[in-house]
């Protein structure tokens, strides 16, 4: 061994092909070629021409790329997400490449010290894609601004800044947060700064010399002892159109298109890209360290050409020189060569020039034996200033391995090849059968004649396992943290006072931040008592981590508890969502009356995700009060922000404000028994814990409660909120709850388990038991003791509060004896992210395997404990896409410039060029650069930088919905009363179909941005019906997401998103087709007359009905003058085949994931396909693929075309489609109905009902009523209807459509019954309800009275106030008195409904006179008494 | 004054005794020190301490409906100086 030995112990590389060292040494050895056809996004084929003698025209297309394998976590680098993009990828790839070869060199295993050493990259100085795009942005976009004002100066400033800006909007990202992402040393700067590098790092650039001198220079840094450890590699990603036309106008590209070095048929070369890394260290060093040794570096020579040859071609006296400088200096012999990895560019010059520096070098001499050459670039391409790097750790692998590896395409040697000592190794041999020296030299001869050479030799390496993880601390950050575990009290008050900076392991932990010595000293003090302090003076420290077995981390969302909430500061969560890269917070600029609640939920959710992507994820997850609500967002049991859901609709209904406020009493609930029994109009809320619970009641009685508990020294406070709930308070919000767990949200498997703080259990499994508990969560207290109880039973020990506010308070008192650790993710006293170390921090104390690189320690993604499947890991983009100018120019301003155009007699290139084909991107791109090449200089005047619009404008529209602008919505009537009879003016209600709202937001989007193609709508969601009976204007709000969708709302109603962008190419062929045809019962008549589906002429648009499989129908369908009438025919196709199997639904969508147009979604004339296919259903909804096809191509796809269930049993159809002939209600005796509010559970059907059986003006009414007054108005009609019907055809024989009866109530309540024929004149009803049941009856000419009552033990008071002593006579003792006592009364009631005026004050007023059987008889009216269930009907038949 | 530094003194008693006398030497606990800044206390640390104000001090100190007017703001920047001539205050009404 000598000491100027250098030994590479770590290498990592990506090239074409191969994404890691292992990958590119097994392609080496199965002699694959990873060279391919250029994609489109790298070098757009605008650019190949091989006839083309243009300059900016090329003859090759083929070349080496790596763009499947640059992904990069800026997580793992403790990089701010958001600074990745704009910055060049060749930044990114060379830290973490550097990382990746110090990882295989074991420097964080075996925690060898990074402090002396450097780093030093090769890398071509000509611009890479982001640089490129600056200029763009800088360049280009100005000399755009001269462009447009020479071609059209009629332009105004404003318009000229507004395209600018559109222009730079496609040019990158250029700007303050990534500024240094293009400067180009940067490259090595960046990981001497992520990897605290205190030795040289800086950039060479000698062509294909880069990477050889790069080694040389790091040599050189070892052999002098300035520096330990270095890291040396190159880098080239550059493969933009620009850098290929350079070799392209040397003509240096393969013709041929194939890359054959030292092959008479060689024609040139072939472009590659990657990069490669090695570490090295001295050799004595690596030994000691116990390093694997790849190859150790015997020498290394550079030299340049100087004038011997021109700079573009090579010369052997250059050439040698360098590889003498590298042999004579390594004491080695040339005759111990036993393979060269030669430049071997595969050029005419270049390979004929490198055969006779190797002849002369190595000799011609025959006595010894041949000697193996090969060249990668036959496999990668040449990659530039990395060819180097890729031979070196190609031969580093050869000699590490023993293997002489094999090249490609030299069939036929060069003469000048056959000269020398070396022969093409075309199949991988052991080195050891050669009887070669495992000696390898490198050739690497840069453009301009720089040259190099590097020798290395085997060494006899023996390699060990691995241990620790590393750890540096980053200096300077405001949240510096010292993590260290140790086994021993001993040991880690040694590595504290020590300084030493490993993370370790071991039951002894502590997290300190901002480690200052006197902090140090604190935390000595602290572990010397052994008593874990967790949390206090930002220091954790425990000997007994609490999550070492298998005990649990919970996550708790707050609710609306109290002082937290103001830490809710919207900067400080916003700086976090820049950060990981989320949506900024929109509840923010809500100043709704709940905003705290919006706030809150917004803010949570925010925290959630971000620990989620921090790989924090917990055990089990529960919600304090509405905190409850975003846990189920957090878990994914909802999909929708169902707290706003909620909220809103409650605030939309304007419920008057209970004037129940909140009292928090910090107490134990039980102490204060005594006095709580006192105010039983006060109710319990939230039991929060042990001393502290809170109640509700209205203001008066809650002030007087106060004044007690002051009296008493009980301190109390009134919580700033008065929303009533989790007490009956808030049971008029039930309905909305209801309709929002029904309607509106679907429950799906949550991904965490989720507990509830109504139950304190787990959430139910069963979707009606989850609904049921939603709906109870509105007036049932919060058990949050309990449920803090039941999660330490289940083993948690550590509770993360996920958001501001007090709930980590409660359990703290909970279980104050009990060992655990709480931690918030928000505090008011710093920085949200600073938080978030803090949550880590305490994790981490307590056993947790964590990211410590977001804590800026370096080395722990290498902890293997730790999951890394939540990073940010994402692709780089090596690519340079061309502006797209259909979003830099709008139609206003294209007309704007054909008009200047003509004008001044310019080329018609931009008038035409818009005006011919609007969408075809790549013509305009050309056109325009023509134009720009074209131009003239003219002076700009500096433009007004200030108010001037943005570019994706949102949008805001009124749009009037009338049956004057729409008059075919009059052939959109779901529930159309079909009777031939005459009505009450009333043959049903429109409503908008969900399709036509999809044609309004699309006739918006094409309003405001002609040229933009809607590729398809997603998102589709309709939330209510939208019913039209007069002229209605609603707003239409288009919002921005990205530069790509855009969300359209009609709020209330309905939402979707146009995503817009480029056409989507080629129509696939139709996917759906039937194979096996079933017979059709049903034709297209039926379609529309028998009521399979309710659409007049306007929308009937399904023509015919062609074939039918038992999951599938094909229709042929068209265009009506209904607006939205050909995408409808969609749902009507699957409403029809859901008949046809079987399926009774009305086939209302509520929901469509996607439509992807392929045909213009404008054009929708002519005769069209319609296919649709069943594909699931579950509890709720059934969900239909479908496709429009036109001429054989498909016009659009649609996926999830999903239709809420109905309830739809037989009854409720036959209703639907003939009214006429049935009852809902069940006909009980005479013409007495009855009928239950519960037969039915979903909201739809009873909406359905409704709109069947009410009249227009009692529709009006209806909707007067409150939700919760809604239903139970609902059946009292329904049933006094079905009767009064009855009585009609009983009498009559006629039937009668229900909605074609209104009843009104007179001034004293009293029901009157309207109907247009003279012949119903004087029917008498009456209706009663009890418990959710109605009853009615009717008659004609004797007035009619109806009662219902439960049967209930009653005291004696009731009894003396109900009979008289004669009639308490009347009751048989020995029957059931509680029963008779009803019967009584129900007969009494029903008897004074059918005088007109009740019970007149009291039951004693009317007097039975008999009873005989079930007839109670009043005067002279029998009064039927019916027991049914544990009810009584009184009747007067 | 006298009667001041009695109050402290007893006051720092009353928090050692809701911290915890095995951590409160880790604190400097001054007439200057905030309960929930300095001392790091919960709010319910900081009933608990109103509980044991009031048993020492008995009816004399209406701790409770004190604290229930106070401010959030008044609360998080709660001293101990505050609480020490809240009751002085009161014990010199007596």
């Amino acid at each position: 061994m000598n000491d100027k030995d250098i030994a590479i112990v770590g290498m990592s590389c990506i090239f074409p092909g191969a994404k890691d060292l292992d990958a590119y040494w097994q392609n080496i050895l199965n002699k694959t070629c990873s060279i391919k056809e250029a994609p489109e996004k790298r070098i757009d084929p605008v650019y190949f021409n091989s006839a083309s003698e243009d300059i900016d025209r090329l003859y090759c297309s083929k070349g080496g790329f790596i763009d499947e394998y640059v992904d990069f976590d800026p997580v793992e680098f403790g990089l701010v997400p958001n600074s990745v993009k704009g910055t060049e990828p060749e930044q990114l790839l060379a830290l973490k490449m550097t990382v990746r070869a110090l990882e295989d060199a074991g420097v964080f295993e075996k925690n060898i010290s990074l402090e002396k050493s450097g780093i030093i990259i090769g890398k071509a100085g000509f611009g890479g894609v982001e640089t490129t795009k600056v200029h763009e942005t800088i360049y280009s976009a100005e000399s755009l601004v001269r462009l447009l004002k020479t071609l059209a100066p009629s332009l105004s400033n404003d318009e000229i800044y507004r395209i600018k800006k559109n222009f730079q909007q496609q040019t990158g990202h250029f700007g303050k947060q990534n500024v240094m992402g293009t400067v180009p040393n940067i490259v090595a700067s960046l990981v001497a700064n992520r990897l605290n590098l205190n030795g040289p790092a800086y950039v060479v650039d000698a062509a294909c010399a880069s990477s050889i001198i790069a080694i040389d220079n790091a040599v050189r840094e070892l052999q002098s002892h300035r520096c330990d450890l270095m890291v040396a590699g190159a880098i080239h990603l550059g493969q933009t159109p620009a850098f290929w036309t350079v070799f392209s106008l040397l003509g240096a590209f393969s013709r041929s298109q194939v890359i054959r070095p030292f092959d008479k048929k060689a024609d040139g070369v072939l472009p590659g890209e990657g990069c490669g890394f090695v570490v090295l260290s001295r050799l004595k060093d690596a030994i000691n360290n116990d390093q694997r040794i790849y190859a150790v570096i015997k020498g290394s020579g550079l030299s340049s050409d100087g004038s011997a040859a021109s700079l573009m071609s090579p010369a052997w006296q250059g050439q040698l020189k360098s590889i003498v400088n590298a042999w004579e200096s390594s004491g080695l012999s040339y005759e111990q060569i036993g393979y060269i990895e030669a430049h071997g560019t595969a050029t005419v010059i270049g390979d004929k020039t490198e055969a006779e520096t190797l002849q002369k070098a190595f000799g011609t001499n025959n006595k010894l034996p041949f000697a193996g050459i090969g060249s990668v670039k036959s496999m990668i391409g040449h990659t530039m200033p990395a060819a180097g790097i890729a031979g070196v750790i190609k031969a580093a692998k050869a000699v590490y391995h023993g293997i002489l590896p094999p090249t490609l395409n030299c069939d036929e040697p060069l003469e000048a090849l056959i000269k020398s000592r070396f022969r093409p190794v075309k199949e991988a041999v052991e080195w050891a059968q050669t009887g070669l020296p495992t000696i390898a030299g490198v050739n690497a001869f840069g453009f301009g004649g720089s040259n190099s050479h590097i020798i290395l030799e085997k060494f006899n390496h023996n390699s060990k396992p691995r241990k620790l993880f590393g750890f540096l601390e980053q200096a300077g950050e405001n949240d510096q943290v010292l993590l260290l575990a140790r086994k021993s009290k001993k040991e880690l008050i040694d590595a504290i006072q020590g300084h030493s900076p490993e993370i370790g392991d071991g039951n002894y932990r502590i997290a300190i931040f901002n480690p200052t010595q006197k902090r140090k000293e604190l935390a000595i003090r602290v572990i010397h008592k052994e008593i874990p302090w967790r949390n206090k003076q930002d220091i954790w420290y425990t000997h007994a981590p609490l999550l070492s077995n298998s005990q649990k981390v919970a996550f708790i969302f707050p609710g609306l508890d109290g002082p937290g909430l103001a830490s809710i500061k919207s900067g400080n969560y916003n700086r976090l969502a820049d950060y990981f890269g989320f949506k900024t917070l929109s509840g923010f600029n809500n100043p709704d009356g709940i905003k705290l609640i919006f706030d809150l939920d917004e803010s949570c959710r925010l925290l959630d995700s971000a620990l989620k992507m921090l790989g924090v994820e917990p055990d089990v997850v529960a919600g304090h009060s509405v905190g409850e609500w975003t846990a189920c967002t957090a878990v994914g049991l909802v999909n929708e922000k169902i707290t706003q859901i909620i909220n809103n609709r409650v605030l939309k209904k304007k419920y008057e404000k209970p004037d129940a406020v909140f009292l928090a009493i910090n107490s134990n609930i039980s102490d204060l028994d005594s006095l709580l029994v006192q105010f039983p109009e006060i109710y319990l809320a939230n039991d929060n814990c042990t001393n502290q619970f809170v109640v509700c009641g209205i203001r008066s009685n809650i002030l007087s409660l106060q004044e007690k508990l002051n009296k008493m020294q009980v301190i109390s406070n009134l919580l700033p909120f008065e929303t009533g709930y989790h007490t009956p308070f808030s049971k008029k919000f039930e309905p909305e709850v209801s309709y929002t767990v029904n309607n509106i949200v679907q429950f799906e498997e949550p991904q965490y388990p989720l507990w509830s703080s109504i139950t304190a259990k787990p959430y139910p499994k069963n979707p009606n038991d989850i609904k049921q508990l939603h709906i109870d969560f509105i007036t049932k207290p919060v058990l949050f003791r309990e449920l803090t109880k039941n999660l330490y039973n289940e083993g948690v020990r550590v509770f993360v509060q996920i958001g501001a506010g007090s709930v980590n308070g409660f359990i703290a008192d909970t279980l104050k004896d009990k060992d655990i650790s709480l931690v918030s993710a928000a505090s008011n006293k710093r920085e949200a992210l600073s938080q978030l170390k803090r949550v880590l921090a305490a994790l981490f104390v307590e056993g947790k395997p964590i990211n410590t690189s977001f804590l800026g320690l370096a080395g722990s993604s290498r902890d293997k404990k730790y999951s890394t499947k939540k990073g940010l890991n994402t692709m780089l983009d090596l690519s340079l896409p061309f502006i797209n100018y259909n979003k830099v120019f709008d139609q206003q301003i294209i007309e704007k410039i054909a008009g200047a155009t003509n004008a001044v007699a310019a080329p018609d290139a931009v008038l035409n060029l818009y005006k011919r084909n609007l969408n075809d991107i790549s013509f305009a791109q050309k056109e325009i650069l023509q134009v720009l090449k074209q131009q003239n200089s003219t002076d700009g005047k500096p433009i007004n930088l200030n108010e001037l619009p943005l570019e994706r404008t949102n949008m805001c529209t009124e749009q009037e919905i009338s049956f004057e602008l729409f008059p075919a919505l009059k052939d959109h009537v779901p529930f159309r009363i079909r009777s031939s009879q005459t009505t009450l003016g009333h043959e049903g209600d429109a409503c908008v179909p969900l399709t036509m709202f999809l044609e309004l937001f699309m006739d918006v989007f094409s309003r405001h941005y002609p040229f933009l193609v809607i590729s398809k709508i997603i998102n589709i969601r309709v939330l209510q019906f939208l019913w039209v009976t007069k002229k209605l204007t609603v707003s239409i709000t288009g919002k921005w997401i990205g530069s790509e969708s855009i969300c359209f709302e009609i709020e209330n109603y309905a939402s979707a998103t146009l995503v817009t962008g480029e056409k989507n190419g080629q129509p696939p062929a139709p996917s759906l087709h039937i194979e096996k045809n079933l017979p059709v019962q049903v034709s297209v008549q039926d379609v529309y007359d028998k009521g399979y589906m309710f659409h007049g002429r306007a929308y009937q648009g399904i023509k015919q009905i062609e074939a039918y499989s038992s999951d599938m129908l094909t229709t042929s369908v068209e265009e009506l003058q209904g607006k939205g009438s050909l995408l409808d025919t969609i749902g009507q196709t699957i409403g029809v085949q859901s008949h046809l199997s079987g399926r009774n639904i009305r086939a209302f969508p509520v929901a469509i994931k996607e439509i992807i147009f392929y045909g213009n979604p404008f054009d929708k004339n002519g005769l069209f396909q319609c296919t649709s296919r069943f594909i699931r259903d579950d509890d709720d909804f059934i969900y239909s693929n479908a496709e429009l096809v036109k001429e054989g191509k498909t016009w659009c796809r649609v996926n999830d075309w999903q239709v809420r269930k109905s309830e739809i049993d037989a009854k409720i159809w036959q209703m639907m489609t003939n009214a006429e002939d049935y009852y809902i209600s069940e006909l009980f005796m005479g013409n007495v109905t009855l009928l239950d509010s519960n037969i039915y559970q979903r909201a739809n059907t009873w909406f359905t009902l409704k709109n069947i059986y009410l009249s227009q003006a009692e529709n009006s009414i209806y909707n007067s009523f409150s939700t919760s007054k809604q239903k139970e108005w609902l059946i009292g009609r329904i049933a006094a209807k079905d009767s009064v019907r009855k009585l009609i055809l009983g009498k009559y024989g006629e039937k009668i459509h229900p909605a074609c009866i209104n009843i009104i109530n007179d001034t004293s309540g009293k029901p009157i019954i309207q109907t247009e024929q003279n012949n119903h004149e004087g029917i008498s009803v009456s209706i009663a309800h009890k418990n959710g049941l109605a009853l009615a009856s009717s008659s004609f000419d004797t007035e009619t009275g109806v009662d219902i009552e439960e049967i209930k033990a009653r005291d004696t008071g009731f009894t003396d106030l109900v009979l008289s002593e004669r009639e308490k006579t009347l009751i048989n003792p020995f029957i059931d008195k509680d029963e008779w006592l009803t019967r009584i009364w129900a007969a009494k009631e029903a008897f004074g409904k059918s005088t007109g005026k009740g019970l007149a004050g009291s039951p004693l007023n009317y007097e039975v006179s008999s009873i005989d059987g079930n007839l109670v008889t009043i005067g002279k009216t029998s009064v039927l008494t019916t027991r049914h269930n544990s009810y009584i009907i009184g009747w007067t038949c | 004054m006298k009667e001041q530094t009695e109050i402290f003194k007893k006051v720092k008693e009353l928090i050692t005794e809701v911290i915890g006398a095995e951590f409160i030497e880790e604190y400097t606990v001054e007439m200057e020190s905030t309960l929930t800044g300095d001392l790091e206390m919960e709010s319910i640390e900081i009933v608990e301490l109103s509980e044991k104000i009031k048993k020492h001090y008995g009816g004399a100190v209406s701790f409770s409906e004190w604290m229930a007017k106070l401010s959030l703001e008044q609360l998080i920047n709660l001293s101990i100086k505050d609480i020490v001539t809240y009751i002085e205050g009161c014990l010199q009404l007596k």
